[in-house]
């Protein structure tokens, strides 16, 4: 009872204090002559998300990035040295060679498996479509702990002779076949571990893409089957360049997201048998192994990685403002 | 209209107030902690119950007030109320590392001076005092253990099969020739723990290393003097192979191994023909037995043999336990301390299972089942005790490095010398 009052106090509270806040800065700035308010009431209603930015985002960067220079208490001056044990560490460079791995195959097939659900969808009756979207929606609303939970059931593996309890290993040994230890075996078991993200994540990009396709205007499309184009080069002739800005949107989306995968891998495999991926590895170090330099320095290599994703994701933005 | 402006200044400065303290009002504040002794520990749910059990009595006795805190990482907790220079008055410490750690940097009352040294020296197994000395001083006293150096296995379908209980290593490697030859699996394993997976492999090679090298080389080995790729290390891993990596050995081979969770891995040895025979699990194996299953009947310990020749011919055990220690001196704390650091202080817990003694002169009848009893006799007659080695090396090691190599190399992934080797490499250099 108390909690609840207390979250309806903070609601309330917070709304209340930031229209609060603006109010005030609009009073003080009313008051000035004419000529500065042009410019300092801008400034003024900015400063609060300055503030904020600057406390929650720019700050952390730049102390993370200071940290990745110190030692592992944070307090004397290393130099390169965490960015040195980094490249010479085995896990590391294997953990960027899966990373690398993961953004190569993951994005480009789950943007693939969500473009051509999104086409046959678009053809199916209405009610139809809603129940094959929704079925492919539905894995996205599962947390990814909850997921690699589901899938371990999946993928479980007991010796031979024993009762299989996983489905794979199930079917497999019904069908006669040896079962197969889908998680310890490398490279397989990284195939798995990709198999549900893209199985997670494929329901958003069908919506989104799904979303783009309904925009293509149909007399392009009749346009196409009277001069003759059979449907399949519609779909790549016609409507692929059409909705090229939402492929191009949830490509990105995904990249950084695989940059940054770490739950599915925790896990299954807590980064075992091969499968160690940047994120996880970074947890490791600051939670478990308390090496606080070396973990900053894996979130600045993160960091540097996902920079271009970013920048381009900027300017395209920019290039659409323009447009409209 | 200038008026109600104010008003409504006034108005919002009152909301943001409110907000403020809905915010941080949340944040409970903790009770008077002038009066009676504050203790820490990473003893939680049916253990922090047994614990405070004891702390009663030490309470009625001596009418002093304890209140015990018993948080899920207790190592973090502490550090952070040490550093803060609010330190509890008694903790225990579930590793010796930390203790010396902390002596080390003065944050820690030596004992000498408040228990009496000769009867602890007397009194305890072997090697658990010094895990908590320091330049001569102590620092802790060890409070409860439990043994890791234990062999599960079924009692009555041994007897069946005509096999006895092995009184030496080289016995037990004949043991397990005997069961291959009769066509059954000797060892179950698995080491499956989630974020932990590997550990329990570790915990087989480090009772090996007490076996094939003596508690000295265990001590260097733990504080990194001896290399994991050392001969002495090697030595251990190549009968560790030699057991658990050799065809036909264990259920389920390489692939059973990595994919079984530890708890789950002795379950065969309860089918109708024992999948597996042996199970090498600490004593808290009890508490996670399938369904059914009855401690001391349907499965009983023996205590993994030293060799006969050819290594340390004393009795080591391997185990954990805590360490009690006191942050702030005070005429209370000693009491408390003393209470601890005998072996009534642990009768309370005794009587509600779970609980095994570091003094040899506990008296048996107050444990709970002979299973228990068992287990404390092989702690008792132990000539050494040693503290669980991934416990006391640093987390990039004990809880990193060394988990994973193990379970790469029980995998087939890497060979012995590279396993050891990437390991040596992780060490911190600092």
């Amino acid at each position: 009872m108390y909690q609840l009052l207390n979250a309806a106090t903070a609601v309330v509270g917070v709304v209340l204090g930031l229209v609060g806040i603006f109010y005030v800065l609009h009073l003080a700035t009313q008051r000035l002559p004419p000529r500065p308010r042009r410019w300092v009431q801008p400034l003024a209603f900015a400063l609060p998300a300055l503030i904020l930015v600057g406390v929650v985002l720019v700050y952390p960067v730049v102390e993370t990035i200071r940290i990745s220079f110190y030692d592992d208490s944070s307090t004397h001056f290393v130099g390169g040295a965490n960015y040195l044990a980094l490249i010479t560490d085995r896990t590391t460079q294997l953990a960027l060679l899966n990373n690398a791995a993961w953004l190569l195959i993951v994005p480009a097939v789950t943007l693939a498996i969500g473009l051509v659900f999104a086409w046959l969808a678009d053809r199916l009756s209405t009610r139809g479509e809603v129940v094959a979207k929704t079925i492919i929606f539905l894995p996205m609303v599962i947390s990814f702990v909850g997921a690699g939970t589901i899938w371990g059931f999946i993928y479980q593996y007991r010796p031979p002779g024993a009762a299989q309890t996983g489905l794979f290993n199930a079917i497999l040994t019904a069908l006669g076949q040896q079962p197969v230890a889908w998680l310890t075996e490398p490279p397989l078991n990284d195939a798995m571990l990709m198999i549900i993200v893209v199985w997670a994540q494929g329901g958003l990009a069908t919506v989104l893409l799904s979303a783009g396709i309904k925009a293509v205007p149909a007399e392009t499309l009749e346009a196409a089957r009277v001069d003759g184009a059979s449907e399949l080069q519609i779909f790549l002739r016609v409507i692929v360049p059409q909705i090229k800005t939402t492929i191009l949107m949830v490509l990105s989306t995904l990249v950084i997201f695989v940059l940054k995968i770490f739950d599915i891998v925790y896990v299954m495999t807590n980064g075992n048998f091969g499968t160690e991926v940047v994120a996880d590895l970074f947890i490791k170090q600051i939670f478990t192994y308390n090496q606080y330099g070396r973990a900053a320095a894996i979130v600045v290599v993160l960091l540097i990685l996902v920079t271009p994703v970013i920048v381009l994701n900027i300017r395209r933005y920019r290039r659409e403002e323009e447009l409209r | 209209m200038k008026r109600r402006q104010t008003a409504a200044m006034a108005a919002l400065a009152l909301g943001i107030v409110v907000s403020l303290t809905g915010c941080f009002g949340g944040a409970g504040t903790s009770g008077d902690s002038s009066k009676g002794l504050t203790v820490y520990s990473g003893l939680t749910g049916d253990k922090g119950a047994a614990f405070e059990a004891a702390l009663k009595q030490f309470q009625s006795k001596t009418g002093i007030k304890v209140t015990h805190v018993g948080v899920a990482n207790v190592q973090s907790d502490l550090s952070t109320r040490i550093q803060a220079g609010d330190p509890p008055d008694v903790a225990l410490f579930p590793q010796p590392g930390l203790v010396r750690d902390f002596a080390a940097q003065g944050k820690i009352q030596p004992l000498d001076g408040v228990l009496d040294v000769k009867r602890l020296k007397d009194g305890l197994v072997p090697g658990l005092l010094d895990t908590a000395t320091v330049d001569g001083k102590i620092y802790a006293v060890p409070y409860d253990v439990s043994v890791k150096s234990l062999i599960w296995y079924p009692p009555s379908q041994f007897a069946a099969a005509g096999y006895k209980v092995p009184q030496t290593f080289e016995d037990f490697e004949s043991l397990i020739a005997t069961m291959k030859k009769d066509g059954n699996t000797p060892l179950c394993f698995g080491i499956e723990s989630g974020t932990g997976t590997g550990w329990p492999a570790t915990d087989w090679l480090e009772d090996l290393v007490l076996r094939t090298g003596g508690p000295a080389v265990y001590d260097q080995w733990v504080s990194h003097k001896i290399a994991f790729d050392s001969p002495e290390i090697t030595k251990a891993m190549d009968v560790f192979a030699s057991l658990v990596k050799t065809d036909g050995n264990v259920y389920g081979g390489a692939k059973g191994i990595v994919t079984t969770k530890w708890s789950d891995s002795i379950a065969p040895m309860f089918d109708k023909k024992p999948g597996c025979w042996m199970y090498h699990q600490g004593s808290f194996m009890a508490s996670s037995l399938p369904k059914g299953v009855i401690p001391g009947k349907d499965v009983d310990v023996f205590y993994l043999p030293a060799f006969a020749a050819g290594g340390y011919t004393g009795k080591p055990v391997e185990g954990a336990g805590d360490m009690a220690a006191m942050l702030k001196k005070s005429p209370e704390a000693e009491k408390l301390m003393k209470f601890l650091a005998s072996p009534e202080g642990g009768e309370a817990w005794a009587k509600r299972g779970g609980f095994l003694s570091p003094w040899k002169s506990f008296d048996p009848s107050l444990y709970v089942d002979d299973l228990t009893r068992k287990e404390a006799g092989f702690i008792s007659s132990a000539t050494a005790f040693r503290f669980d080695a991934s416990d006391s090396m640093p987390g990039a090691v004990g809880t990193g490095s060394f988990f994973q190599q193990m379970t790469a190399w029980l995998n087939g992934d890497e060979d012995t010398k590279a396993a050891l080797d990437a390991i040596d490499a992780t060490w911190p250099k600092q």
